[in-house]
């Protein structure tokens, strides 16, 4: 059985998990295409300047200038040298950039993640061109599950919540926070311009606490029983305990 | 006490009504399962197999393709087809990199920067094809689709015919192909000789096998097909095989016996062997028969003794001690073994690059055909044979088509060929350069590397990256190879492991397989089948083709093809990727056909006195009967495409059906179309220009290809480079001793058109005065395995290091190496180039 809790204490919950979920969407459009001028736009209006500005996030002089459509120019290039090359270039893959992996495009890392998308009722939609590891899907699974648990929350649906945290979990520690760190350091190193940088650091840096953070969250008064020492694994034996 | 005798007269005393009598497990087979299953050592799953077919060489073996969560795990031979009987070789396995290459393109690219200097910006489909179209439409709409040039490399069967189907709606004829690359000269000689080329080495049958130049154990147009019913051959029958060539290869060191010879001096030799058999009297028996279908002089009168003497009189100069001087093999060993080929019947006598990718290697050919018809090893069980392939009905496509306008730029720089009948197109760029065929405004590429396949590699980039001389380009390909680089536009393709197609490649049992490529995987990122890209090409210019996708074009092909559908057509072709008539009888003498009378005898037809070849003129699009028995067969243009038999002795047979040329159905050992050409009527001996004025310490460069590369797309496969990624240049001990070079000695070798550096292996496998280089190695591109650039993606652990563990990627031959051609077939020389061997200087 579950403790009670307040409606405003979901809320909260709710309401976090909604932010995480926008982050993560937000990282996913800037590493899944190159930046439309309207994007850029938007970046720039005040609200979202204050946000960024406050996370010590700085998206460079070129922002500054307003030129959106130089600015968008320029990114695309800079875009396709970072992450497509052809040629030299960081592959924005796990697969590829996993220390100790397999190195290749769909290798067995790709086929575990998308192994996992299917265990936690996701499927590519059949229009998306990018390989099931490409960062932006993995960031856009993370965006859906921390979705999920915001609507768990405000369902006041615990055990939803508390698996779709354990979900988040597992696959940072199994997946993406095993290789993201790394891909970003690359990306400051061969980035001309401050925007790609600046989201490095701002993944990097979130995913940094997350995991943490998602412990906090299961251990809230909230977040159902938390009994047997530890509820964070490696593996999805746990996912089950919590279903039981 | 109890004991294992204890135990076992237990066993000995149950009675059987005792027992349940009822098998737990079954047997359904006759033995283990070989090929066609496979499961995952860390799941014991079962993959899934998809019956498809290869694409890294020529030979487009069927294969199994396996997959396993998503990704395509192995790639495996097909059991069920008769070409392979399951063999595949590991360049086919090796196959699953070019599905996971991680340096693989995934979106259409644009340059943005000058050109080759690595700007890019990803762009749609959309935009890309948008652009491409434009552009095309601009110049069909002007009157000069000619200015549209497509230069293909390794396209063959269903993909050839959609992306003709494309060109010739648009109506250019620009089209280069890579033929002169590859075996040009063969191809040419054959034409000359036996008509439709391509020869299939009937190994099943043959009790004896001579080789000129070719390293069938390696690389070949049909390799494993053929070369593994050759090692069963050899070690069933422990037949004989006798190897000429300049260095042993694995198949002169699998052979019974390596016969070393000078560079481009095969002919010699053959030509000393035809000699011997001539006046040794080796012919009779089947030779002699055969001589009934061969013309060996001018006209059409001659009689089998006539046929012989003028065999013996062409012959009598070129004996083996004249053979001896010029090769270097000692004339006894040329008669034992023409006395051996003669009289080991059937023997076959197989013949490629290493004998005619050199000066007047297409008479190399044709002294080839010679002595395999004196012999009476012609299309017989166990001789060199027409091919036969499986014949695959297909969708046409619109009737109208425009009249192709083409630019005079694929048959080589004036003069450069007198009969290139399959092109001269090494030296495309060379003649865009030049301007007197005209410039393309666009040259579009495809499955093909212009810059690193061709000889004079610089002045390959330097034409390319100039905007003056070619305005605009676009390069279709899955990777980034040195050529890519230079374009303005790179379309995606899929690598053969995501796309449809059917196959008909030559089969070596004589009968013919059907087959099919279908994708292992979804093709990756926005990548796509270029046949698909024709088809939408062709939406956006006005002229639909009729046909919406690959898929459906082999669907309906399967549908259309009697043999395939009687089998269950698309469906089973799906399930099973080969098919072949179970009853079928190997095909062997077609020529031998006869001819009934109502064949020939029909309104259109006309008798040619001159040949005595039967052809239709009203095929051939001539006016009227009166005009074609007034201008002839000879020459009448394209009446090679309405020939109906050939008449000797009063009966029609069908003869060796011509292509290309107007010859007769003979066997044309003596041509006078070649002859017209101010060439030698019958194969004779002219020695190669640059090899006469040589200086004494010059050497002559040869190259050739391994069992684990392919010529320019395979190393990126990391399978592959890993076996394979250097290539040291051989050279005798005496050469190497000369100029002073040891093994492993860093050495310079120099020719007219550049210099390149590489290592030294001094080794007696090669004859002195020649170096070899292989191909497949020096990649300055083609992503990280090919040309060991570490990408930034590069991991900096102990696997990455363990990943890329090789530090020399080697050295590309083709810097030095001329686009110089046969000045008869049109085929590059690549055997031919004259060098300078220096050890470097502090041996750096």
């Amino acid at each position: 059985m579950h403790n009670v809790i307040s409606g405003s204490e979901h809320d909260e919950l709710a309401r976090s998990a909604i932010e995480r979920s926008r982050l993560y969407d937000l990282l996913a459009t800037v590493f899944r295409h190159e930046p439309s001028p309207e994007f850029l736009s938007h970046l720039k209006a005040p609200e979202m300047a204050d946000a960024l500005s406050n996370a010590g996030i700085d998206l460079g002089e070129e922002l500054e200038a307003e030129k959106f459509a130089d600015l968008a120019e320029a990114l695309a290039i800079e875009y396709t040298r970072l992450f497509f090359g052809p040629g030299k270039h960081i592959s924005p893959h796990e697969s590829v950039q996993l220390k100790r992996g397999s190195g290749i495009l769909w290798g067995a890392e790709t086929s575990a993640v998308h192994s996992i998308y299917h265990a936690a009722g996701f499927e590519l939609g059949e229009s998306e061109t990018n390989i099931p590891d490409h960062l932006s899907v993995e960031l856009n699974f993370l965006s859906l599950l921390a979705s999920q648990e915001s609507q768990a929350w405000a369902d006041q649906d615990l055990d939803c919540a508390a698996e779709s945290l354990h979900l988040q979990h597992d696959f940072i520690s199994q997946h993406l926070g095993k290789w993201a760190a790394a891909f970003c350091a690359k990306v400051t190193e061969e980035a001309e311009f401050a925007f790609y940088p600046a989201f490095a650091d701002l993944l990097r840096g979130y995913l940094s606490g997350e995991k943490a953070d998602i412990v906090d969250r299961l251990s809230s008064p909230g977040a159902g029983e938390q009994s047997e020492g530890s509820v964070l694994s490696d593996g999805y034996t746990e996912i089950a305990n919590v279903h039981r | 006490m109890l004991n294992r005798r204890n135990f076992l007269q237990v066993g000995a005393a149950v009675p059987l009504a005792a027992l349940a009598g009822e098998a737990l497990v079954r047997q359904v087979s006759a033995g283990p399962v070989i090929g066609g299953k496979d499961f995952s050592p860390y799941t014991g799953k079962e993959r899934q197999a998809i019956p498809s077919a290869c694409w890294q060489c020529v030979t487009r073996c069927p294969n199994i393709s396996y997959v396993e969560g998503g990704r395509l795990v192995k790639i495996e031979g097909q059991p069920n087809s008769i070409r392979t009987n399951g063999v595949m070789c590991s360049k086919g396995q090796g196959g699953v990199n070019q599905f996971s290459d991680p340096d693989r393109i995934l979106h259409p690219m644009r340059r943005v920067g000058k050109r080759g200097e690595g700007k890019w910006k990803r762009v749609s489909w959309d935009e890309a094809l948008g652009e491409i179209a434009g552009r095309m439409k601009k110049l069909r709409d002007a009157g000069t689709p000619e200015k549209f040039c497509f230069h293909y490399g390794r396209m063959k069967a269903s993909q050839s015919k959609l992306t003709k189907m494309f060109l010739s709606n648009y109506g250019t004829g620009t089209i280069g192909n890579h033929t002169s690359i590859c075996e040009g000269a063969k191809w040419t000689a054959q034409e000359m000789t036996w008509g439709g080329h391509y020869d299939n080495w009937d190994f099943d049958h043959t009790n004896y096998v001579l080789n000129f130049g070719s390293n069938v154990f390696e690389a070949h147009t049909n390799h494993i097909p053929v070369s593994h019913r050759l090692i069963a051959r050899m070690a069933e029958k422990n037949i004989r095989m006798v190897t000429f060539d300049v260095r042993l290869s694995n198949t002169a060191a699998k052979s019974s016996e390596w016969v070393p010879i000078k560079p481009g001096t095969d002919r010699t030799v053959v030509l000393a062997m035809c000699n011997v058999v001539m006046n040794e009297g080796l012919y009779k028996g089947e030779g002699e028969e055969f001589l009934k279908f061969v013309k060996v002089t001018a006209g059409l009168s001659a009689t089998i003794d006539e046929k012989v003497a003028a065999l013996k009189a062409h012959l009598a100069p070129f004996t083996p001690e004249w053979a001896e001087k010029i090769s270097g093999v000692p004339a006894d060993k040329i008669r034992t073994i023409a006395r051996e080929v003669a009289t080991s019947k059937p023997a076959c006598i197989i013949s490629y690059r290493g004998a005619v990718a050199h000066h007047h290697g297409a008479d190399t050919e044709r002294a080839v055909q010679m002595l395999a018809s004196i012999t009476g090893n012609v299309d017989n069980p166990g001789g060199r044979c027409k091919a036969v392939g499986a014949k695959w009905k297909y969708p046409k496509g619109p009737k109208k088509k425009p009249k192709a306008r083409k630019l005079k730029i694929v048959d080589g720089l004036k003069g450069a060929a007198k009969m290139p009948t399959h092109h001269v197109s090494h030296q495309v760029l060379k003649v865009i350069k030049d301007g007197g065929g005209g410039r393309p405004d666009i040259y579009m590429w495809y499955c093909y590397t212009p810059v690193y396949a061709n000889g004079e590699v610089q002045e390959n980039i330097d034409i390319l990256k100039d905007e003056t001389l070619i305005p605009f380009s676009v390069c279709i390909n899955p990777f980034y190879d040195e050529s890519a680089a230079l374009a303005d536009i790179i379309l995606p393709d899929t690598p053969y492991t995501e796309r449809w197609g059917w196959e008909d490649m030559v089969s070596p049992a004589q009968i013919p397989e059907y087959y099919i490529r279908q994708p292992a995987v979804k093709p990756l990122g926005e990548c796509r089948d270029f046949a698909d890209v024709c088809i939408e090409l062709a939406d956006r210019l006005g002229f639909p083709l009729g046909i919406k996708s690959h898929e459906e074009f082999v669907k309906k092909s399967c549908e259309k093809t009697p043999a395939v559908k009687a089998a269950g057509g698309f469906e089973y072709m799906k399930a099973n990727g080969v098919y072949h008539d179970p009853k079928a009888k190997p095909r062997y003498y077609s020529y031998k056909k006869v001819l009934k009378p109502e064949a020939y005898q029909q309104p259109g037809i006309v008798q040619d006195p001159a040949t005595g070849v039967y052809w239709n003129w009203e095929k051939a699009h001539v006016k009227s009967e009166a005009e074609a028995l007034k201008k002839g067969y000879t020459h009448t243009k394209k009446a090679y495409k309405a020939y109906v038999g050939q008449e000797i002795d009063g009966v029609v047979y069908s003869g060796f059906k011509p292509d290309k040329l107007n010859k007769s159905g003979y066997m044309e050992l003596y041509s006078e179309i070649v002859e017209a050409h101010d060439l030698p009527a019958m194969p004779s001996w002219t020695p190669a220009p640059e090899h006469a004025a040589m200086k004494p310490d010059d050497m002559i460069l040869t190259t050739y290809k391994i069992a684990t590369q392919i010529h320019s797309r395979s190393a990126n496969c990391k399978y592959l480079t890993e076996i394979s990624h250097d290539n040291p240049a051989w050279i005798n001990p005496a050469s190497a001793a000369e100029k002073g070079i040891a093994e492993g000695d860093t050495i310079k070798i120099k020719s007219e058109f550049g210099e390149i550096k590489t290592t030294a292996r001094v080794t007696p496998a090669i004859v002195p005065g020649t170096i070899a280089v292989s191909h497949h190695c020096g990649h300055w591109e083609y992503g990280r395995y090919a040309s060991g650039k570490k990408a930034p993606d590069g991991r900096p652990d102990a696997t990455e290091a363990g990943s890329i563990w090789w530090k020399n990627n080697g050295a590309h031959p083709n810097w030095i190496i001329g686009t110089k051609a046969d000045p008869i077939s049109g085929q590059m020389r690549w055997m031919d180039t004259v060098v300078s061997v220096k050890k470097a200087a502090a041996n750096a």
